[in-house]
């Protein structure tokens, strides 16, 4: 199967997951209680003065959609605007379209998922390679059990630990906030902990199974210096699948992520997808979400295309070489 | 917390210069973006050498139209921009702002005010009154505060401040404009007209949709005028910065007519989420914000500390915690007996003191309305509310099903208690139905269905002054809708959502169904406002306004349950704090900053 | 529910790699009986076992253990710090026993748990085994609809299952539960995939045996010990996720406590309450390590490479 050809279908099969996803996304939002305009009545505090006054203040669906639409042309016109990247107006940030959000919060998200990651590999690597040249010491457990301890904790915990600890105790560092290069400090040590555990894991067996492939074994029979056939031939074979896991660990920390965001008082992506979602916000919560769809499965076909290039095992590029993952 | 963090911290500073390189050294590891100061984290503009920087915590502002109901539009009214008149230090009557004076009429229908000629916007144009005309024309206009978005005025509020045609208006059924209490006479005169005399008239004024807007740039900008750097403002303040979730840049407004009287150099308002507030006081003690709102335990935590206590201030009755009847096919809370015996059965003081600064809540009124007296309150007697709930029929509670209270926000605490108080007391079954906020919107107005019985919870703020208290809030139109018969309530919903009725048509058929079944007593609340607003003398209207309180606390259909107070945290170097009990809570322009 | 959960269900399938076929060298011992031998030498895994094993005892113990009911309340010795007379643990704002919510607490975590997996791996199964056995265009329609909830936002889903069926416990298993089927579908599709080409299987279709049976009887059993190791990742991930749903105000009703509501409602009081936070946090901590031991025990166990700690 020639690479134009494959490259034609995975395109195809974006192209209609998307529209399902946005689908999806509607009819969900259909079913959902409650609407845009109550709810900012009733969540803003503002809505605490005056009175109740229900007829005028149920909001007016604005020009673009229009007052008596029915749900499935409203669905239309969004979807129209949204083949060019134009998803129109947010409801709840009235003075901004939905993809000038997105063009604004997404470089928040994208930067602190790069950094998490990069920072997660720089950990994580050392520590997998090192765990595994000493399989089944004492040291490798010890590693092992703090690289679970990284895993199992959700990115939140920590982080309400690390604000607790830095910015409360020691008064190191801000609690927050989005104002210069220091605030980035505890959202990527905080994002970066989970993957790095992962990481690690995945180079200290991937790292175990190639030094058990024969010709390390070989390699190292010959007598050749240990340390150069390890980064020689072991560790840079043992590297190579490790783009499955970060690409998608990637993809995942760069839709964004609420709590980390919330708490940190980072203007990043996935916040605003929660409170599109909360608020009932249709075209902000269409767009984030078929942009969430867009960032995985680009990044899944990214991942997939690296792979094939790195693995020659794997030339022949399948629909799924990365299943299971 | 044994030591905290002084407002300066110079130790720290070098050790945040030391981080802020590191976290430089990572940005540029990670390398894909321009962060040089500006793009990635803002303009990042400092306030210049000996300009004092102040640092407030306020909620996420989603828009900055004053006329759409969000928390940008008290952000707004705190000194960004500035109406006809402002509230004075205790909020309790006004001062003079754009207009340097006005004029009432002695049947207390027409004011006259006149504008400073010294008033201007931050880019220079003359505020006038054309501005006010052309900026409630816009207010009063269906649907005419769509910033490019679907959004919801903040008009209907208006409706109680009794401009002239002004409901009319909104309401589609008056469409000349010139029929409308609202003239500009020349640039700086401007004449509102009433209905009915409202004494409250001039604080009305200083309600958010009541500030002025620079209607040029709006009309031609219609989508980015409120985006820096259009933002135009005519408040001591502008704004020049605004990264959504993040902050708000405020600067002097160079030509504000009282220009001298502006004294910091710079504010940042840090938009901090709701669900982020658990961090808030480690910022405030960590020196990143000079003034923040606090919630029960950190209260008591700063009350206990000697320090920190000093830092506290506390704003009293600020809103009124209530419940409201849910309408159901059960017919059990449709007797008042029931309802009374709730209300009556509810431990207010062992409720207020699940949190600090709250107040046993014994009527809608709080007590800091002028002329309020205990004759008022709910005696508490939970002898009499068993007594009730036999006579109803629900000896015991038996026969009686579940109680549940409706609750939308995150924090059931109070609602919690208010179910202990209920099962302790009166041995009934009660529970807290906690939903998310869409689901509380919708089922508030629902008709329950079986034998689902019980009140949604809510708080409301509003002016301490009897037409805010009582006809205003739970007004009597709120009083005649919930009052309904189920099948009344559902025919109610149904004119009101009908699309093809015209709009007078829309309005009779609705006053005709309140006319027809609403209880009595709710109607006769509705007499007696209407009185009192067209009353000739003040003694006479506190005295109806009084009467229909009173009515409407018989009813049961609204219970009160506590009056909630308020605190913030400020640091010694902030001065010139003066909290009113109002949405905006303060002004910026009396803040200046010390050493 | 999130990206963060994303993570954690990402991490759920990752770390069991390429999964390796089991069935090689099945000598005298069953694979069951010699994966539980090297199951109980990995120490930290047997013992997170006992550990869990505890905690669902105490879950179905928790009216007899906890000192208190879960909504019991004494106001007057609200906020009471831990070791107050009567409360280990201390109360909270309205003066209920930490202790005792913590107890009933774990009843909601480990239903939400354990359910939401439990509807996972029925989903992951059905739709794994019927695309992996069947393939062609079955297949690929399948997998096409795992591609889409893969990129789909799980948290509306979540809002619109709690909303729709209600703040209940049944709701919030039926929302993580069909949050996170996708990534075990993929496994399975891809276990069949390898064990359908075997050569035992081979013989068995030779023999005349229908599809199905061939699925139940001979794919199945021999897919089960990658399908235990995701399994055991995902529990934890699930409580996580309850929690995470908690902290977004989705969780389960009050006054019916949940670790995630106490983590929520002590984390806005970070420095007035600490043990609000503390106490919760720590045995939410506890759990989720244990499930992941015992998820890397079971993964070492099936795994015949045998690297044991």
């Amino acid at each position: 199967m020639g690479l134009a050809v494959y490259l034609g279908k995975r395109g195809v099969r974006l192209v209609l997951s998307l529209i399902a996803v946005s689908i999806l996304t509607f009819t969900l939002l259909q079913l959902a209680p409650g609407n845009f305009a109550d709810l900012q009545r009733v969540n803003s505090g503002a809505t605490n003065f005056g009175g109740v006054g229900t007829e005028s203040m149920v909001g007016e669906l604005e020009s673009r959609y229009g007052a008596d639409v029915p749900v499935w042309k409203q669905y239309l016109i969004f979807m129209k605007g949204a083949v060019v990247w134009d998803f129109g107006p947010s409801y709840k940030y009235a003075s901004r379209n939905v993809q000038d959000i997105i063009a604004e919060a997404f470089p928040v998200s994208a930067t602190l998922a790069l950094l998490a990651v990069l920072l997660a590999l720089l950990i994580a690597v050392p520590i997998g390679v090192f765990a595994a040249l000493r399989q089944n010491t004492k040291t490798d457990h010890a590693t092992m059990f703090a690289v679970t301890l990284g895993h199992a904790l959700p990115s939140y915990l920590t982080a309400a630990f690390m604000i607790l600890l830095f910015s409360a105790t020691l008064k190191l560092l801000p609690s927050g906030g989005w104002n210069g290069p220091e605030d980035l400090i505890l959202p990527v040590l905080a994002l970066s902990l989970g993957p790095a555990a992962v990481l690690a894991r995945y180079v200290r067996s991937s790292m175990l199974e190639t030094l058990r492939e024969e010709y390390v074994t070989a390699a190292l029979a010959k007598g050749g210096p240990r340390r150069t056939v390890i980064i020689r031939h072991a560790l840079r074979n043992s590297l190579i699948p490790l783009v499955t896991v970060a690409g998608p660990l990637l993809a995942a920390l760069m839709t964004g992520t609420v709590f980390v965001e919330a708490l940190l008082r980072i203007p990043g992506l996935g916040l605003y997808f929660a409170n599109a979602a909360a608020s009932r916000d249709m075209p902000l919560l269409m767009g984030t979400a078929m942009f969430f769809a867009l960032i995985l499965m680009v990044t899944n076909l990214v991942v997939d295309l690296i792979y094939g290039l790195l693995d020659p095992r794997i030339r022949t590029v399948g629909g799924g070489s990365h299943d299971g993952h | 917390m044994a030591k905290r963090a002084s407002s300066v911290p110079p130790a720290g500073q070098t050790r945040r210069d030391f981080l802020r390189l590191s976290g430089l050294t990572m940005a540029a590891i990670g390398g894909s973006w321009s962060l040089t100061g500006c793009g990635l984290f803002g303009d990042d503009s400092k306030a210049a050498d000996g300009q004092s920087t102040l640092k407030i915590d306020y909620v996420p502002v989603e828009v900055l139209d004053p006329q759409v109901i969000t928390n940008g539009m008290w952000i707004l009214s705190r000194g960004i921009s500035e109406g006809l008149v402002a509230q004075n230090e205790k909020g309790d009557g006004v001062l003079p702002a754009v207009a340097s004076e006005w004029k009432v009429s002695d049947d207390h229908l027409t004011y006259t005010f006149t504008l400073r000629d010294n008033a201007q916007w931050s880019d220079g144009k003359p505020v006038v009154a054309q501005d006010f005309e052309r900026t409630y024309k816009r207010l009063f206009t269906p649907a005419a505060t769509s910033a490019g978005g679907t959004t919801l005025g903040a008009n209907s509020y208006q409706v109680s401040t009794g401009i002239k045609g002004g409901k009319d208006f909104l309401a589609g059924v008056l469409t000349d404009w010139s029929k409308v209490g609202v003239k500009a006479n020349g640039d700086h005169e401007l004449v509102l007209t009433l209905s009915n005399p409202n004494p409250d008239f001039l604080l009305a004024l200083t309600h958010p949709a009541m500030l002025p807007l620079p209607m040029d740039l709006v009309e031609s900008k219609p989508k980015d005028w409120q985006n820096p750097p259009n933002y135009v403002s005519n408040g001591p303040y502008t704004v020049t910065e605004w990264v959504q979730n993040s902050k708000l840049i405020l600067v002097p407004n160079e030509k504000y007519w009282d220009r001298g009287n502006v004294k910091i150099g710079r504010i940042q308002v840090n938009l901090v989420e709701p669900s982020a507030a658990a961090t808030a006081t480690v910022a405030y003690e960590n020196g990143e914000t000079d003034l923040v709102q606090l919630a029960g335990p950190d209260v008591l935590r700063f009350q206990k500390d000697a320090n920190l206590s000093k830092e506290l201030q506390q704003t009293e009755n600020y809103s009124i915690l209530y419940l409201a009847k849910l309408r159901s096919q059960h017919p059990a809370m449709e007797d008042v007996r029931v309802r009374k015996a709730l209300s009556l059965a509810l431990d207010r003081k062992t409720l207020a003191g699940v949190q600090p600064g709250q107040e046993p809540g014994v009527s809608l009124v709080t007590s800091r309305t002028g002329g309020w007296d205990a004759s008022l309150g709910i005696k508490e007697d939970v002898a009499e509310a068993k007594r009730l709930l036999a006579e109803a029929g629900y000896p015991n509670g038996q026969g009686l099903p579940p109680v549940r209270i409706l609750v939308g926000v995150p924090d059931t605490t109070l609602a919690d208690a208010m179910v202990d108080s209920w099962t302790k007391q009166l041995g009934i079954k009660a529970s807290v139905d906690h939903v998310e906020s869409g689901v509380y919107t919708e089922r508030r107005w629902q008709v329950q269905k079986g034998n689902y019985i019980g009140f949604y919870y809510g708080t409301f703020a509003g002016l301490p002054t009897w037409p805010t208290m009582v006809g205003s809030l739970w007004s009597p139109k709120n009083v005649q809708e919930i009052s309904l018969p189920s099948d009344q309530w559902q025919k109610y919903q149904a004119v009101q959502e009908d699309k093809n009725l015209k709009p007078a048509d829309k309005t009779a058929q609705l006053d005709a169904i309140l006319a027809g079944h609403a209880s009595k007593p709710a109607r006769e609340i509705g007499t007696l406002v209407d009185k009192a607003n067209t009353a000739a003398d003040d003694a006479k209207r506190m005295e109806l306004y009084k009467q229909a309180a009173k009515l409407r606390e018989e009813q049961y259909l609204y219970l009160p349950v506590l009056w909630l107070s308020l605190f913030h945290a400020v640091k010694p170097k902030v001065h010139g704090l003066q909290l009113r009990a109002y949405p905006d809570y303060f002004y910026l322009k009396s803040l200046s900053v010390g050493s | 529910m999130t990206a963060t959960e994303g993570v954690e269900a990402v991490v759920g399938t990752m770390s069991t790699g390429e999964p390796e076929p089991i069935e090689r060298g099945t000598t005298a011992r069953g694979p069951w009986s010699r994966a539980w031998s090297r199951f109980r030498k990995h120490r930290l895994a047997f013992g997170s076992l006992i550990f869990c094993a505890l905690l669902i005892l105490t879950a179905l113990a928790a009216p007899l253990i906890a000192p208190y009911g879960y909504e019991e309340t004494d106001i007057q010795h609200k906020l009471a710090g831990p070791g107050a007379p009567g409360h280990l643990l201390g109360t909270d704002l309205l003066g209920r026993d930490i202790l005792s919510r913590l107890i009933y607490g774990l009843q909601t975590a480990l239903t939400v748990a354990f359910g939401a997996e439990l509807t996972a791996l029925v989903l992951a199964l059905a739709i794994g085994l019927l695309a992996g056995y069947l393939g062609g265009r079955v297949e690929q329609v399948l997998m096409a609809f795992t591609d889409v909830m893969y990129a789909f936002p799980s948290y509306l889903f979540a809002v619109v299952m709690v909303t729709v069926l209600g703040r209940s416990i049944f709701a919030l298993v039926v929302a993580i539960g069909i949050a996170s089927w996708v990534t075990q579908a993929r496994l399975v599709r891809a276990q069949v995939m390898t064990l359908k080409e075997r050569e035992y299987v081979e013989a068995a279709r030779s023999m005349g045996a229908k599809g199905s049976t061939i699925a139940i009887r001979y794919i199945l059993p021999n897919a089960i010990g990658p399908i235990l190791v995701t399994t055991s990742f995902a529990i934890p991930a699930a409580i996580a996720a309850e929690a995470g749903l908690a902290l977004l105000g989705l969780g389960v009703q009050p006054p019916t406590p949940s670790w995630g509501a106490m983590i929520s409602e002590g984390s806005r009081y970070l420095l007035a309450a600490p043990h609000m936070l503390v106490a919760p946090a720590v045995l939410f901590a506890l759990t989720l390590l244990a499930f992941t031991w015992i998820g890397d025990g079971v993964r070492d166990a099936f795994d015949p490479s045998g690297e044991q700690r």
